[in-house]
């Protein structure tokens, strides 16, 4: 007798091909995960049982690829068909289907669907081990019509899946895509999945995960391992990290990837759920900081969310999560006792990793302090080192202020730490914690100035014009110009802008640039921040240039160096010149020349 | 003096360099010294190609004044070279200035409409639909709160179809959701959320927003302990990215409702440091209300003096890191009102004072509900 479903089934497989399966080839792992699920069920049923799967590609009287899968699980019987079928009905309705995914009948109906994908039709022969059940046979057709007929056949318990290629699927009827999709989902199946192609027959999943191995020494155990991840990840590791968690039920490794990973990628894993492979591209499996490994893990016991791409958050995966981190924090640990060699290669590529444990773990960078390495403007030192070698730890938040401040800082012996780098300014703000009254100072420019000397009151007196001047031209760009001396000496003028100073430098600048709607958006915008400091140019009167401007006795030639002095300082503090200022550097070019090209006449007359 | 070339290469190098690392301060730097090279060696395109990284980071990053004034020029640029840029690209970082600027109470509310005109016009000119000027128009209304307006783009929106400049598909779900807690029917919110957090649609921005904004529905839905886990996934993702500020104080004021007052101090510390130099009026509105919050709620629990640590540019700085919940309180309270008064005057509605005087309300909904892990 011939059923109808009650909705339209074609639809649901093109759904399907768009959303729950990425792409065709699924079909596979749906089919062993019917065949795993099965033989599960059947081993609760007689404990002992040895589940196995076949897989068989032959080819139908037109010549039409046939695939076979058979597995010898606890089979259905036809109330049970019936009940697989009223999934099928519900999965239009895609989000209550997934509240079957927990059972394994809902899931068988999900499962087979996805066949519908490659073949046009689908037939199942199937005896449940339960009880004494006839063999029955379900022939599904994708114009949504099925037919269910009771076999007169004597068959063992189990179920079998026939497949014949659809137009256009040849693709997933090819020996080698069936195998090789076979070992890709199903490897770490604990029944034997075959492979028969006529007369060969392989056993596809013979290697095991090797932390399901024993092994008789760690330098075979290192091997196994290690060969594993290089041909699961086609990448030779630095190192591994066998992984194993109590809640979840998660054992795998973690492999150290063998260079420094990008932080803006996606930090994914290899994930099996109860030995099927849920996913290459696992997220939050570990702790944030965790990201200088790749692992692959099976899990039992974590529950997956239906992208497949992460577990759900919840106390389980919290724990998971914190017992892996744990490991690898326990393994860093290790290696700074028994391996210091192997531990400096590994912080060389992964000491961000490092970084990111220590902002939140304070044990961890109490050990770590004196590997870890920072940069100062006087080189690379480790944080114990700075320590030992300074009372005072002074240290920049930004790489900007770094730049402004290095040279100086430097030639006035004062070593400061660029903290402008991933975590590192969060790190050395925590050094109070573990030396008690260390006093930690956070240099900016101007409390560089407090270290310059004041000029004498001779020298004041030098310099009253060519101070009362630079005030004079300088106004327009908010900056008050100062006169000290300090060194080196090499560095004629220090220009320093707070953050809002130069916010609001780059508002002005970009006003002038705008039209008019985003003009008066600028406009507007730069109205609301109030501006508490102006700019500083501290001009070096140890400088032997502007120890002579500070004394030329043309007004223009002194505006015109003071200008240029401007300008570089500017330049120098890393701040792009507004058009105002590129005026400025024109104008005092220009002028320069122009007495240049006149003092040069003069010679030749 | 360094040559063209080598100018070139360097922002070559760090544009690179900063499509390598997360959003936050180090993009950002790394973007911004990008656009110095950049500039320097006077390649339009490649002045153009660094300020597009560096609008990106600032905006992305937290620094999103920052990424105005960039934007401006790209604009300018933009206009004075016909055909040379990426219209579609310029648009919809136009979408995010728009965006952007509801949140700056100094800029008038004329000139943000003035803008969404602009915007309107050059979509259309560009041959686009209205679909995501109807949301933009929507957020606004809503952002004040008309709510007859905001109901009246948001409908326009739903009809209109969708193209390249409308929202990515994980965005206009969580608008949906959001749209339903907004109106009141936080059961309904939650369920059109749930796809979002199962991962079926992600994007640079979702479901981080999603878990922070169902928080307080689930409170209200008395789902307490499922919110647990939302706090526990929406936070790991939203903690390292200063944009995320407004939704760290969800976070906190979700704490302080299920009295997890240690991990909520341990919150506030982590993040206090991000409202300095922070010019984004309405993160520091939010973060200052959730801080007034938590800090009442735990002195009427019992506990007035606690302990901190802040930076010495905290303006109550204590050295011995001993403070009192009380006047923490009073100051964030002070703090908020102030921004409420700025954000209602701009927006001639008194929503932003309202949400304060609602605040303390929010306390029939707080019961322990304590945090395992």
């Amino acid at each position: 007798m011939d059923y109808r479903f009650q909705v339209n089934l074609s639809g649901i497989i093109d759904l399907l091909s768009q959303h729950t399966y990425s792409s065709p080839q699924v079909f596979i792992r749906e089919l062993l995960q019917n065949a795993s699920d099965a033989i599960l069920a059947r081993s609760f049923l007689e404990p002992g049982h040895e589940g196995e799967t076949l897989i068989e590609l032959s080819q139908d009287d037109d010549g039409t690829a046939v695939l076979v899968f058979t597995d010898n699980g606890i089979g259905l019987n036809e109330e049970e068909i019936h009940l697989f079928l009223a999934t099928i009905g519900q999965t239009s309705k895609r989000d209550e289907s997934f509240v079957h995914r927990d059972d394994f009948i809902g899931q068988f109906g999900i499962g087979l669907l996805s066949c519908f994908v490659v073949s046009d039709d689908v037939l199942v022969i199937t005896r449940s081990a339960r009880d004494n059940q006839q063999t029955i046979e379900w022939r599904g057709r994708a114009d949504g019509t099925y037919s269910l007929t009771v076999l007169d056949e004597e068959r063992p318990p189990g179920t079998e899946v026939r497949l014949r290629c659809k137009s256009g699927q040849e693709e997933y009827f090819k020996a080698e895509r069936v195998q090789a999709l076979a070992h890709h989902y199903g490897s770490l199946l604990r029944f034997p999945i075959r492979f028969s192609n006529g007369d060969e027959t392989v056993l596809i999943n013979s290697a095991r995960a090797p932390w399901e191995q024993e092994f008789s020494n760690l330098p075979w155990e290192r091997e196994a391992y290690m060969e594993y991840g290089t041909k699961l990840f086609q990448m030779d590791f630095f190192d591994f990290v066998p992984l194993s968690s109590h809640t979840g039920d998660v054992r795998g490794v973690a492999y150290v990837l063998p260079y420094s990973p990008s932080l803006a990628m996606k930090k994914t894993h290899r994930v099996y759920l109860k030995h099927m492979l849920l996913s290459e591209q696992t997220e939050g499996l570990l702790p944030d900081w965790a990201f200088f490994v790749k692992c692959v893990v099976n899990a039992n016991d974590l529950r997956p969310t239906a992208s497949r791409e992460s577990f759900y958050e919840d106390e389980k995966l919290a724990l998971t999560r914190a017992a892996l981190g744990g490991q690898l924090r326990q393994y860093l640990i290790d290696l700074s006792v028994n391996s210091p060699g192997i531990l400096r290669m590994l912080i060389e590529m992964h000491h961000l990793s490092f970084k990111a444990l220590a902002v939140v773990d304070q044990e961890f960078f109490r050990i770590f302090m004196k590997w870890l390495p920072f940069e100062t403007n006087m080189g690379p030192v480790t944080l114990t080192e700075y320590i030992e070698a300074h009372k005072v730890v002074r240290y920049v938040g930004k790489r900007d202020e770094f730049k402004q401040t290095a040279a100086v800082a430097a030639a006035q012996s004062l070593c400061v730490i660029n903290g402008g780098y991933a975590y590192d300014r969060e790190l050395i703000e925590q050094l109070p914690a573990f030396f008690p009254g260390r006093q930690l100072v956070h240099v900016d420019a101007n409390k560089l100035f407090l270290g310059f000397k004041n000029l004498t009151l001779d020298e004041q007196t030098e310099v009253e014009k060519f101070l009362a001047l630079a005030t004079r031209t300088l106004e327009p760009f908010e900056c008050t110009p100062e006169l000290r001396t300090f060194s080196p000496t090499e560095l004629p003028a220090l220009y320093t802008q707070s953050n809002d100073a130069l916010f609001m430098h780059s508002l002005s600048a970009g006003k002038e640039m705008a039209d008019g709607l985003w003009s008066s958006v600028l406009e507007q915008m730069s109205s609301g921040i109030e501006l508490k400091t102006w700019a500083r140019l501290c001009l070096n009167y140890g400088n032997p240039v502007v120890h002579r401007i500070a004394k030329i006795s043309d007004a223009d030639m002194m505006r015109y160096a003071i200008q240029l002095l401007y300008v570089q300082s500017v330049l120098f503090s890393h701040r792009p010149l507004n058009p105002k200022e590129m005026v400025l550097l024109n104008e005092s070019l220009l002028g320069f020349i122009k007495w240049g090209a006149d003092v040069f006449e003069g010679w030749i007359q | 003096m360094d040559s063209i070339s080598e100018h070139h290469e360097r922002a070559v190098e760090l544009i690179d360099q900063a499509l390598d690392l997360e959003n936050g301060d180090e993009r950002i730097a790394v973007s911004e010294d990008a656009v110095r090279e950049a500039d320097l060696s006077g390649n339009l395109e490649l002045r153009y190609r660094a300020r597009e990284a560096c609008v990106r980071a600032q905006f992305l990053g937290g620094a999103p004044e920052k990424s105005l004034v960039n934007f401006s020029w790209l604009l300018a640029t933009f206009d004075k070279n016909p055909g040379q840029f990426s219209e579609w690209a310029i648009l919809w970082k136009y979408k995010w200035m728009v965006g952007l600027v509801s949140n700056l109470p100094q800029i008038s509310k004329a000139k943000i409409y003035e803008m969404l005109d602009d915007l309107e016009a050059r979509s259309l000119k560009a041959g686009y639909g209205r679909n995501a000027i109807f949301m933009l128009r929507y957020r606004l209304e809503r952002f004040w709160d008309d709510k007859p307006r905001a109901a009246e783009y948001f409908l326009k929106m739903v009809e209109t179809t969708t193209d390249d400049l409308s929202n990515c598909p994980a965005c206009t779900r969580n608008e949906f959701a959001s749209y339903s807690i907004y109106s009141g029917d936080d059961a309904r919110g939650v369920e059109l959320a749930q796809p979002l957090l199962d991962g079926e649609n992600k994007c640079a921005t979702i479901p981080h927003r999603t878990y922070a904004e169902l928080l307080l529905s689930m409170v209200r839905l008395g789902r307490q302990q499922e919110a647990l886990n939302y706090h526990r996934a929406g936070y790991r993702l939203i903690a390292n990215n200063r944009r995320f500020l407004d939704h760290v104080a969800d976070h906190l004021i979700f704490l302080a409702l299920t009295e997890n007052f240690a991990r909520a101090l341990e919150l506030f510390e982590k993040h206090y440091p991000w409202t300095e130099n922070n010019y984004d009026s309405f993160d520091l509105f939010h973060f200052a209300r959730a801080a007034w919050f938590l800090f009442e709620l735990t002195s009427e629990r019992g506990t007035n003096s606690i302990n901190l640590k802040l930076p010495r540019s905290f303006s109550r700085y204590s050295a011995d890191g001993r403070y009192l919940a009380q006047d923490l309180a009073e100051m964030f309270k002070q703090k908020a009102d102030d921004l409420a008064a700025q954000f209602d005057a701009r927006n001639e509605t008194d929503f932003f004072s309202r949400t304060m005087r609602e605040t303390p309300g929010l306390k029939i909904w707080c019961a322990p509900f304590p945090l395992s892990v």
